[in-house]
């Protein structure tokens, strides 16, 4: 079918995954999905009974399609992960949609963003949250432009995943959007910014302390002054760290604190004696102390 | 000075006695102004009156726009003079007579010329402000009155501030003017008492059979009356009996229910009241058959919009927004004049154009323009007036929601598909109170033209990134678009179908249209929509609005888009009310293949 409009696309191509809802196998409509990353435990999986489990998930009774959804979430076995996509791409009541959503986050499959992007639109908020929450999780390809188009929703809760989710999958492209919300209430894309920003980003976003609620800010702080060099100068980092030594407040000095426990063992050592200097009351550049 | 007892003529007489030996300013005997025992002489004494003066012209005023400031007073003449300033401010609006500036402030009252600003008198009027003012070319006529009924006081004052005459009345004087040596005093509603200045004996009185407060000099024309008025020529012996030239604005309902002249008889003191700000504003003038005004049109002001209307039948011509309040307001011979408390003063031709500007310097608290000899010039053509409209409405605030509704129905009578583009704007205003946004989404569920601009509002989202905080009006959108067979916002309607900031409303009548109009290019969009409700349907719309949908699968779907809505319509899963309307479609599609039930689009125009 022609797809007018490139903002369906990601629904089209979700729907496109798994077109064959009512009318082919899961298993023919996707190739057994291979996993993102390796298992979680050491232990050896088990193999799961998938024509049992379709059967179950297509059998219409509530009961036990939730049944064969705890047994896949349970196995933590990729090969389940097409079964789910299909019931998600045939719809479902809340409760078992809910649940899929969750397996689906749990067996974290890249594959499986094409059947859980249309549920980040849902009417339904609780839906629509777990699968952002899901997304994130599956680190799908998709996911990026999914939270892009979340962040940009009337719903505050999603608004507040998506902006988190941006900065965990580290989608640079989303830096713009990131400033832009961050006044608006978006305290969540201070982390995210922190995460992402690069030189004149890193700049803008510390401009921003003292202009934003500090609340708004805080979170950002550490992570910026955590990034590598490459991404954020020594010198910012220093301009950032004598700032909050300005602001002599308890809550600025928990801030390097912990940005001081936190740092990393190959991090800058100027950086890092910036950090003791401030913590001690010196200011965070010898240069200035002179 | 002579005092006048309202209720009793012994009363009068016994006063007057006393006082008739004070001096020149007394009137006495049955000449006295304001006397009750008058008996009316069918026109006799004005129409002779009128005929006296007729050669005599009474001056019209200069064209200048004089406000008043915490301080000051500033004017400027128009259309583009120099600005002057006098450093004492006003308590009363101030009036323009002639070429004379009259005003009031902290018991005095003064002339400045209205050129230059230059004060040329000043007088004690004890706790009196002004009430209104004329002006012969020689002669400065004023009424006075305190903030109590009842105290009003004339006086005639030379150019040079020689007080030739005043008169303290115990009943209330309206608004007076003066022609070749006669001042000119409504009172007690009904009579116009004509003064000779220099004896102050009554040399006629007029007697109008309609509310009388108001003398005023129309270009140097005089006419009498408040809502209604007659002119002083040689028809005025006829006034008594409804005969003489008249001239009314048509009646017609207006935001703030504003008065012309108001009565002549309160005093319009400096205030933030809304009372300055919603006026109208006429002038009369006779033509070959009839009185008309100029312009053929008035002015109606509400805060910072002013209105056009024909003099005909209140009609809206055209339709300006302010920078600020208006405050003062005058037609011209051709064109208008009108000041706001910006301190800007507009010109506008008789059309509704620009005509240039003057600029007064400074915020006024009130205002006062003299235009009605003056003719502007259009500089540049009106826009249209549905745009007119759309900007006007853009200026309104949500308090004024009665303009908001005047203009909103003003709007509906233009076929300009421009309208269902300011119509769609309003939707999507914050600014809009939600009655008036309400309104504007049925308006628009009604439109058939402006295609172009229903397909530009559907492109637009809920956008939090981009502060777009109000989805477009889907549903009274969907509903207008449907009515025209519009194929070519399919695409968009089924986008829309997916987007959780719109209202479920909106959606049900989106899937609605869909139901009809939708083509195969849509298939993906809709069959993701079935997908995710056919099961989670939890209210009447959205089991509606699946159902629709289910319809368009099966018109549009082929043999897969049946297959969906088949087993979607034997799964267990399956929302029961969802269930049975697909049933029932599918079962309308085995009795008449090809020809899919779908939700009446015409069922839904009505809602908002």
């Amino acid at each position: 079918m022609l797809v007018r409009n490139p903002r369906t696309l990601i629904i089209s191509a979700a729907l496109l995954l798994s077109a064959s809802a009512f009318t082919a196998p899961p298993a023919a409509a996707a190739p057994p999905a291979k996993p993102a990353k390796p298992g979680p435990g050491p232990a050896p999986k088990p193999k799961l009974d998938l024509p049992g489990l379709q059967k179950s998930l297509e059998s219409g009774d509530s009961a036990q399609v939730l049944g064969a959804l705890d047994t896949i979430a349970k196995s933590a076995d990729p090969a389940g992960a097409p079964l789910v996509e299909a019931l998600l791409g045939r719809g479902a009541g809340v409760k078992v949609l809910s649940r899929a959503i969750e397996t689906l986050g749990i067996l974290a499959q890249a594959s499986s963003g094409a059947a859980l992007a249309p549920y980040a639109q849902h009417r339904t908020p609780d839906l629509r949250h777990a699968a952002l929450h899901a997304l994130i999780a599956t680190k799908s390809p998709l996911a990026g432009d999914v939270l892009r188009r979340a962040l940009r929703g009337n719903d505050p809760a999603q608004r507040a995943i998506a902006a988190r989710g941006l900065g965990e999958l580290n989608v640079r492209a989303a830096v713009p959007e990131l400033f832009s919300v961050l006044p608006k209430d978006v305290t969540e894309a201070a982390k995210s910014l922190g995460q992402l920003c690069v030189g004149a980003e890193c700049e803008k976003f510390m401009d921003l302390l003292g202009r934003l609620r500090f609340e708004v800010m805080e979170s950002g702080i550490v992570p910026l002054l955590l990034r590598p060099a490459a991404d954020a100068s020594d010198e910012l980092k220093l301009k950032l760290i004598e700032r909050l030594r300005r602001m002599a407040t308890e809550p600025a000095n928990q801030l390097l604190q912990t940005a001081l426990a936190k740092f990393p063992a190959d991090g800058s050592p100027k950086v890092k004696k910036g950090l003791e200097r401030a913590l001690k009351g010196f200011s965070a550049t010898e240069e200035e102390e002179k | 000075m002579m005092r006048f007892f309202q209720t009793s003529p012994l009363a009068l007489l016994l006063a007057a006695l006393p006082l008739a030996a004070c001096g020149g300013n007394i009137v006495q005997g049955v000449g006295a102004p304001f006397s009750e025992t008058w008996q009316s002489d069918q026109g006799k004494s004005i129409a002779a009156l009128e005929e006296r003066l007729r050669s005599a012209k009474a001056p019209a005023g200069t064209p200048v726009a004089v406000g008043v400031t915490d301080t000051a007073l500033v004017g400027v003449t128009l259309p583009s003079g120099k600005r002057w300033t006098h450093s004492s401010t006003a308590d009363s609006v101030p009036v323009v007579a002639g070429d004379v500036v009259v005003a009031s402030n902290a018991g005095a009252l003064f002339a400045l010329d209205a050129k230059s600003g230059r004060q040329l008198w000043s007088l004690p009027i004890e706790n009196r402000k002004l009430r209104g003012a004329g002006d012969d070319g020689t002669i400065t006529v004023a009424v006075v009155a305190g903030e109590n009924p009842g105290k009003s006081r004339f006086v005639a004052v030379t150019r040079t501030g020689e007080v030739l005459r005043t008169i303290d009345s115990t009943v209330d004087l309206g608004v007076p003017t003066a022609k070749a040596g006669i001042g000119f005093i409504p009172w007690s509603n009904q009579y116009v008492s004509a003064v000779d200045l220099k004896s102050g004996e009554e040399v006629a009185r007029l007697l109008v059979r309609e509310i009388v407060t108001q003398a005023r000099n129309f270009n140097g024309e005089l006419w009498f009356g408040e809502k209604g008025l007659v002119r002083f020529d040689d028809k005025i012996r006829l006034a008594t009996t409804n005969q003489a030239t008249h001239v009314e604005l048509p009646a017609r309902p207006l935001p703030g229910k504003p008065l012309w002249l108001g009565s002549g008889n309160q005093l319009w003191p400096i205030s933030s009241s809304a009372r300055l700000k919603i006026r109208l504003s006429a002038q009369p003038a006779v033509g070959e058959h009839a009185a008309h005004f100029t312009n053929h049109a008035y002015l109606a002001s509400y805060f910072r919009v002013v209105l056009g209307l024909s003099d005909q039948d209140g009609a809206l011509r055209f339709v300006k927004s302010l920078s600020g309040d208006a405050l003062g307001m005058s037609a011209g011979q051709r064109g208008f004049a009108v000041c706001d408390s910006s301190g800007k003063v507009s010109l506008v031709s008789e059309k509704g154009g620009d005509a240039g500007s003057a600029d007064l310097g400074a915020r006024l608290n009130a205002c006062t323009v003299e235009a009605s000899s003056a003719s502007f010039e259009e500089a540049r053509a009106p826009a249209a007036l549905a745009e007119q409209i759309g900007q006007a409405l853009g200026e309104l605030t949500p308090d004024m929601a009665v303009a908001q509704k005047l203009l909103v129905d003003e709007l509906t009578k233009q076929d300009d598909p421009l309208v269902t583009k300011i119509l769609i704007d309003l939707t999507s205003s914050a600014k809009i109170p939600p009655d008036l946004r309400s309104a504007a989404r049925k308006l628009i569920a009604t439109r058939r033209t402006g295609k172009q601009y229903m397909l530009a509002a559907l492109e637009r989202h809920y956008d939090y990134v981009s502060d777009v905080l109000l989805p477009p009006p889907l549903g009274p959108l969907a509903d207008a678009l449907a009515a025209m067979n519009e194929v070519s916002a399919t695409p968009l309607l089924a986008h829309h179908l997916n987007d959780p900031a719109n209202e479920m409303a909106d959606v049900e009548r989106a899937a609605a249209a869909l139901g009809k109009l939708a083509t195969p290019a849509e298939y993906e969009d809709l069959r993701t929509f079935f997908a995710l409700y056919r099961a989670t349907a939890d209210e009447p719309s959205l089991v509606n609005a699946v159902v629709a949908i289910g319809g368009a699968l099966l018109r549009i779907g082929g043999a897969p888009g049946k297959t969906v809505v088949e087993r979607a319509a034997q799964d267990p899963l399956t929302q029961a009310d969802v269930k049975r309307g697909l049933g029932a479609l599918l079962a309308t599609v085995r009795v008449a293949p090809g020809a899919p039930k779908s939700t009446n689009v015409a069922q839904t125009a009505q809602r908002p």
